[in-house]
């Protein structure tokens, strides 16, 4: 026979257990989303320092005091739902209706209850949010340890400025060296170019700063570019002076490639020009062979710009006067082969002051600046047929008072009303 | 203020008695009323937490029978009142009427069937409201005042009503006043085909059943007092508080739809009703399970419900039903990562 004091150490046991139960699931119930907190913030910390390769053993113990006070917080948070061992007794008669028979029998005024081996469990684990939290603290934490950290990430710690804005020094540099372009032109370019590279390292790195370097870039070798074909369009006026007689369609070619030479972006050295012959007398006041090594030179030098152009991947494509395309001239970008010189689909050679077709991908070879080509005229007005300024709402004839009034010419917004109505 | 003494919770023995009385007296009514054993606990236990009672349901189902065999089978005197439209106070707790005596003439209060240990109020709701009302005072306070004079009610004093609930032309639905001084409201149900059986086998039209007194007036009034001495508990307590409140509109997600919920008087009647059944059940304390089984007859009829939540079909005893799910035994609700198994 159990005795009444086992029996009530039985029941008390229970409940005991019953209130550290419950008092565990109400920390656990705060502890698990705070749990999910102090990982988040610790898992970026932890991120960071690998990738500054930092030290983590202080941050662990960072990490354990940190879950330490939220355990300690939690716990205090939830001691208003803590349960007692009387409240727990509660619990137990109510769900295995014992007709409260176990608080009774704590103030006397009943036996206790028989105990059985083992009473159903008055309560049941809903564990699946707090582990969901806690997989998560857990998932991010292991995230943040062992996800590999790119060590060059971000291009900040590049060392020197931008490729692009390498690439124009070089260009710039190149342009000096050759003395064919003209100094003080060069010389914007490069003040531009230092302008970049006076930037602070971490600035020349963003978009703006590597976008304006790229710009750079492609303008002077764009501007390099066009200039050689200036000088080809010089050298090969030069070549067809020698083959004819009165040498007028050569001056007049020279005549126009020395006048885009002036007007492109980089002009050529002024020595360069003043050595060039400037209209047909000159031309003639050279002999064949003058006229041959002047045209060799400038041919030499349009190669030589054409290699620098083509060292910054642009003006590659650029075409020779002579219709049969350049090649790049060397250079890592240079590319090979040879353009077509028309921007059309068949080729022609349009001459002076002929319109031809420019397709829209043709475009994107000039830059801002440049001189496509030049035309003489002038405007062809017949006086006869000249009408004069007619401005909108003339009436077709006076009117004296009374009559009606025709307007035939209607105004822009009027003309529109007319055109909506009659739709 | 100092708290009331505690009283001395029944012994052993007492209990046993008690309870073997409450036997006779639950196996003898059910010899009048067949098939109605939770009724039959009802009504008892609300006798014995000397509380009203209010008997609904439709005609013939003996609701009238169970009251006659209960006055008699606890030997108090009881009285019938039919109660119609034309009913007046003074029929039924007397008039004072003018007597000759040799002294000369003298108004001499008349008594009413209310002076009885128990009043059959048989259809209570076809009586007008000021009839209705000359109710409440002997309900409350067991005592009539008439004529300037104040009559005391034989002790005890019980009304046991009856209404119908289908018939509602020329009928004066109780006020909610007199519906919270009724401790119980009690539904009695039709009857199933076995039941009816017995009905028809042991029973003839006509003739009521004989009942003989099978609990004394000394002892009936000894087990009264018995019930009062029966232990409330505090934990209890503290629930049958908690389920009152949670009666209140938005004092709960029960209570939704709740136009007025239960009184303090409820809270009374809830203790005292459990007080009852404990001693019914031989156990010298109130339980939990005493509480949540009288909470329907107790909270049902002081529970008033808004226009939209009886549109809806809601109804005050789904209202009790949910609150009886919603509030629980222990004080504390459990924490999110803990849920209340599921015990069969």
């Amino acid at each position: 026979m159990i005795s009444p004091a086992s029996t009530r150490r039985f029941w008390e046991t229970r409940a005991t257990a019953l209130a550290w139960r419950i008092n565990f699931a109400a920390w656990l119930a705060l502890a698990a989303p705070a749990s999910f907190f102090v990982a988040s913030a610790f898992s970026i910390a932890f991120y960071a320092l690998r990738r500054a390769d930092a030290s983590l053993a202080t941050a662990w113990l960072a990490l354990a005091a940190a879950l330490a006070l939220a355990a300690l917080a939690c716990a205090w948070r939830a001691r208003r739902g803590f349960f007692n061992a009387a409240e727990a007794r509660v619990l137990i008669e109510s769900q295995l209706r014992l007709d409260t028979r176990l608080t009774a029998a704590a103030a006397g005024l009943v036996a206790w209850p028989a105990a059985s081996g083992h009473p159903p469990a008055v309560v049941r684990w809903r564990l699946r949010a707090a582990a969901g939290w806690l997989a998560a603290s857990v998932i991010l934490l292991s995230g943040a340890i062992y996800a590999p950290v790119p060590r060059d990430a971000g291009g900040v710690h590049a060392s020197g400025p931008p490729p692009a804005l390498r690439q124009t020094e070089s260009m710039l540099a190149a342009l000096k060296e050759m003395n064919v372009a003209d100094a003080q032109s060069v010389e914007q370019l490069a003040e531009r170019a230092r302008e970049l590279a006076r930037r602070p390292p971490e600035e020349q790195y963003s978009h703006s700063a590597l976008e304006a370097a790229d710009e750079l870039k492609n303008q002077t070798a764009v501007s390099a570019a066009s200039l050689a074909r200036g000088l080809d369009s010089a050298a090969g006026a030069l070549n067809a002076a020698n083959n004819e007689p009165d040498m007028k369609g050569a001056a007049g070619r020279l005549a126009a490639a020395l006048s885009g030479l002036r007007d492109g972006a980089l002009p050529p050295n002024k020595d360069l020009l003043a050595n060039l012959p400037a209209g047909e007398i000159d031309l003639k006041g050279l002999s064949a062979a003058q006229r041959a090594q002047l045209a060799q030179q400038l041919a030499n030098a349009a190669r030589g710009l054409r290699g620098v152009a083509g060292a910054a991947g642009a003006g590659a494509q650029v075409a020779g006067p002579d219709g049969k395309g350049v090649g790049a001239g060397g250079g890592p970008g240079g590319g090979g082969g040879t353009a077509p010189l028309s921007f059309a689909k068949d080729a022609s050679d349009a001459g002076d002051g002929n319109a031809q077709a420019l397709t829209g991908d043709a475009l994107k070879r000039f830059a801002l600046g440049d001189k496509l080509g030049t035309t003489r005229g002038a405007h062809d007005v017949d006086p006869a047929n000249a009408v004069g300024p007619v401005s909108a709402g003339a009436v077709a004839a006076p009117a004296s008072g009374g009559e009606a009034v025709w307007v035939d010419r209607l105004t822009p917004a009027e003309r529109s009303a007319v055109k909506n109505f009659f739709k | 203020m100092t708290p009331a003494p505690t009283p001395t919770p029944p012994a052993e023995a007492e209990l046993t008695q008690a309870a073997a009385s409450l036997d006779r007296l639950v196996a003898t009514l059910q010899t009048v009323l067949f098939g109605q054993e939770e009724l039959i606990e009802l009504v008892v236990s609300g006798v014995l937490a000397r509380g009203h009672l209010l008997l609904e349901g439709l005609p013939g189902l003996g609701k009238t029978e169970l009251v006659k065999g209960l006055a008699h089978a606890l030997g108090l005197t009881a009285r019938r009142v039919q109660f119609t439209p034309d009913l007046l106070p003074g029929d039924i707790t007397g008039n004072p009427v003018l007597e000759e005596t040799p002294t000369g003439r003298r108004f001499v209060f008349q008594r009413g069937p209310v002076f009885a240990n128990i009043l059959l109020a048989d259809e209570i709701n076809r009586a007008s409201p000021k009839t209705q009302s000359a109710l409440l005072e002997a309900m409350q306070e067991r005592r009539v005042t008439a004529g300037g004079e104040t009559h005391t009610l034989p002790d005890p004093f019980f009304v046991l009503a009856t209404q119908n609930p289908i018939d509602l032309e020329g009928t004066y639905p109780l006020p909610e006043a007199q519906l919270d001084r009724f401790l119980f409201k009690l539904d009695v149900h039709s009857n199933p085909p076995e039941v009816l059986k017995r009905i028809v086998l042991n029973r003839e039209l006509g003739a009521e059943p004989v009942v003989a007194p099978v609990v004394g007036r000394e002892e009936f009034t000894g087990l009264l007092a018995l019930v009062r001495r029966v232990h409330l508990p505090e934990v209890v307590a503290d629930y049958i508080a908690r389920l009152v409140h949670a009666s209140q509109p938005g004092a709960s997600a029960a209570s939704a739809g709740v136009r007025f919920g239960a009184s303090p008087r409820a809270a009374l009647a809830l203790a005292a009703a459990g007080r009852a059944r404990g001693l019914r059940h031989g156990r010298p304390h109130v339980s939990f399970e005493d509480v949540q089984a009288v909470a329907r007859s107790v909270l049902g009829h002081r529970i008033i419900l808004d226009h939209a939540a009886r549109l809806d079909g809601a109804t005050t005893a789904g209202v009790v039903e949910k609150l009886l799910a919603e509030i629980p035994a222990q004080a504390k609700p459990l924490p999110g990562t803990l849920a209340a198994a599921k015990i069969s």
